[in-house]
């Protein structure tokens, strides 16, 4: 029996590699993955030929994020933090020198999830350190390169697809979330419609859109991955058959009708 | 405009109504602390270009609107889970600055209305202080709450100083009660962080509860509400507005276990804001 091993390895950087720099803003860190995919699906062997049909895809195999580092002129680093998200374990990142700049990347054996680096920076006569910060996500397997996407979902594909109402509304603290939000008649609403949980709370949430979601929480870390890139303020309403993912209406009573719309159809 | 049934503590009668349980904050001792013995941390900076304050001409509106919705933090304490959660209970010892940040963890986590879990603050204090009944202050249970969380009751019980509960499963459990984000000078150490007090109204007024160290009352409290108490001043006059806080002292004390500061007595001494939690449901 012939064992075939063939290898696909795509560079992808995932961004601009320009990186600008200036004394009112010192720090860049500009992150690029490499993507490294392994063999094919549905790959058969005709004669001495491998063969691919159209449905065959590439099988994800690896992700690695490499970090430049670009500081401006005058500036030196004090200090570099990676740590794990929520744990908040530190990691060693390996430093390499390219042409007076500074690659970042994390050791092979770096546990997938999300990362925090921080670079904090000096420079002579200025007081005040100038600190960068980047999210990581490490070893999350992005779309491969396929001969076709998969499915788009429609508006009313149910984007949680255990039974019940469900609504999950996603925003960025750091700015605010519309006021309404928290009303007293909005959240008994939400309350009087949507399912219980496992431990008797009504199953809607407002979570920050970069929260750590744990193991335990139900159904909300595979609805908080839908989530995430969605511009905030976001909402996800689900009946388990149908439902939509879409901008959160501007207005409580404008919401409110969104939801219901769906809350009668469940 | 403060509730008819608040309990308000203000400069006249503070001395009386501060009284009624253990404390814990400490001045600091610069004798044993000197200045740069505590380090910062680089993980948060720029503190001012993150928190794009809410200006003063605007607070007493965003106050009312949020009176009028029943959309206050302590509203959503009263509402989150049937009836209000009760306070917790620092028991009379001396950490109520470990306290004070589980108060914001609990009240965050009634904001996204995750399921109700009643959070053990000894867990922490103990750890940090091996287990000594001694003061701290806020910011420093907040970078314990970061790192490694609060564990529920179930597996540290409450106000229980036994080691017996320092265990990895106590500590697995305190991870899924870890802040994720906040607001908090980092680039100071831990005893010099604070927020201007716009600040803190501002956060307040978004619903992110605010850990308050007051240097009068020797206490660390969690702070859930601005409150516009003088609607008849300025609305540029600080002493316009009040805060409305969770105490630690259980529901015996106070309103529910909640009260109003007023006056000078309302400006934190310390302050930082957790603003984000972990998701989970137990």
């Amino acid at each position: 029996m012939r064992n075939w091993l063939f290898l696909l390895l795509c560079l992808t950087p995932c961004c601009n590699l320009q990186a600008q720099v200036s004394d009112n803003d010192p720090i860049s860190l500009v992150e690029s993955k490499t993507q490294t995919w392994k063999g094919f699906t549905n790959a058969k062997i005709v004669g001495d030929s491998i063969v691919f049909d159209i449905e065959a895809r590439p099988v994800f195999s690896s992700i690695s994020s490499q970090i430049l580092l670009t500081l401006a002129s005058g500036y030196e680093v004090a200090e570099i933090v990676a740590e794990s998200l929520p744990a908040l374990e530190y990691v060693d990142l390996i430093e390499t020198q390219l042409d007076g700049k500074t690659e970042l990347s994390f050791p092979p054996d770096t546990k997938p999830g999300q990362y925090r680096i921080a670079v904090k920076a000096s420079k002579k006569g200025v007081s005040r350190q100038a600190i960068k910060r980047l999210n990581v996500t490490i070893g999350k397997p992005e779309p491969g390169p396929g001969p076709e996407p998969g499915p788009t979902p429609t508006p009313d594909d149910a984007p949680i697809k255990e039974p019940g109402f469900r609504v999950l509304i996603t925003y960025e603290s750091q700015i605010g979330y519309p006021s309404w939000l928290s009303d007293r008649d909005f959240t008994d609403y939400l309350t009087a419609n949507c399912v219980a949980g496992p431990k008797g709370q009504k199953e809607w949430r407002m979570l920050d859109k970069d929260a750590v979601v744990a193991p335990n929480a139900g159904v909300w870390g595979g609805a908080m991955d839908k989530m995430r890139t969605q511009p905030v303020p976001a909402i996800l309403i689900s009946t388990g058959k149908i439902g939509t993912i879409q901008k959160l209406p501007a207005t409580k009573a404008e919401a409110i009708a969104l939801i219901k719309k769906y809350a009668e159809a469940k | 405009m403060l509730r008819a049934n608040d309990y308000v503590i203000d400069d006249a009668n503070a001395t009386e109504r501060s009284q009624g349980g253990h404390k814990g904050l400490v001045p600091r001792d610069y004798s044993k602390h000197p200045l740069g013995s505590y380090e910062g941390s680089t993980t948060f900076s720029k503190l001012n270009d993150e928190l794009t304050l809410i200006p003063w001409e605007d607070m007493p509106d965003a106050i009312a609107q949020l009176v009028a919705d029943k959309a206050q933090l302590s509203d959503i304490r009263d509402n989150a889970y049937g009836s209000p959660y009760p306070a917790l209970d620092q028991n009379g010892q001396g950490y109520c600055w470990f306290y004070s940040g589980t108060g914001a963890i609990m009240a965050m986590r009634a904001k996204a209305n995750m399921p109700y879990v009643r959070l053990s603050a000894h867990a922490g204090a103990c750890k940090i202080k091996n287990w000594n009944d001694e003061g701290g202050w806020g910011a420093q249970g907040l970078d314990f709450q970061r790192a490694n969380g609060v564990p529920s009751i179930e597996f540290w019980p409450e106000k229980s100083m036994s080691r017996n509960y320092d265990k990895p499963e106590t500590w697995a459990n305190a991870a899924l009660h870890k802040v994720t984000e906040g607001f908090i000078d980092l680039d100071q150490a831990q005893y010099d962080r604070n927020l201007s007090f716009q600040q803190v109204l501002t956060c307040l007024v978004r619903r992110i509860p605010v850990i308050g160290d007051f240097n009068w009352w020797g206490h660390s409290v969690c702070l859930l509400d601005a409150v516009d108490v003088s609607p008849g001043k300025s609305n540029r006059d600080p002493s316009r507005y009040g805060v409305r806080l969770i105490n630690s002292w259980t529901d015996n004390w106070g309103t529910n276990g909640t009260g109003v500061l007023t006056g000078s007595k309302a400006i934190p001494d310390g302050a930082t804001a957790p603003r984000a939690v972990v998701v989970s449901d137990l």
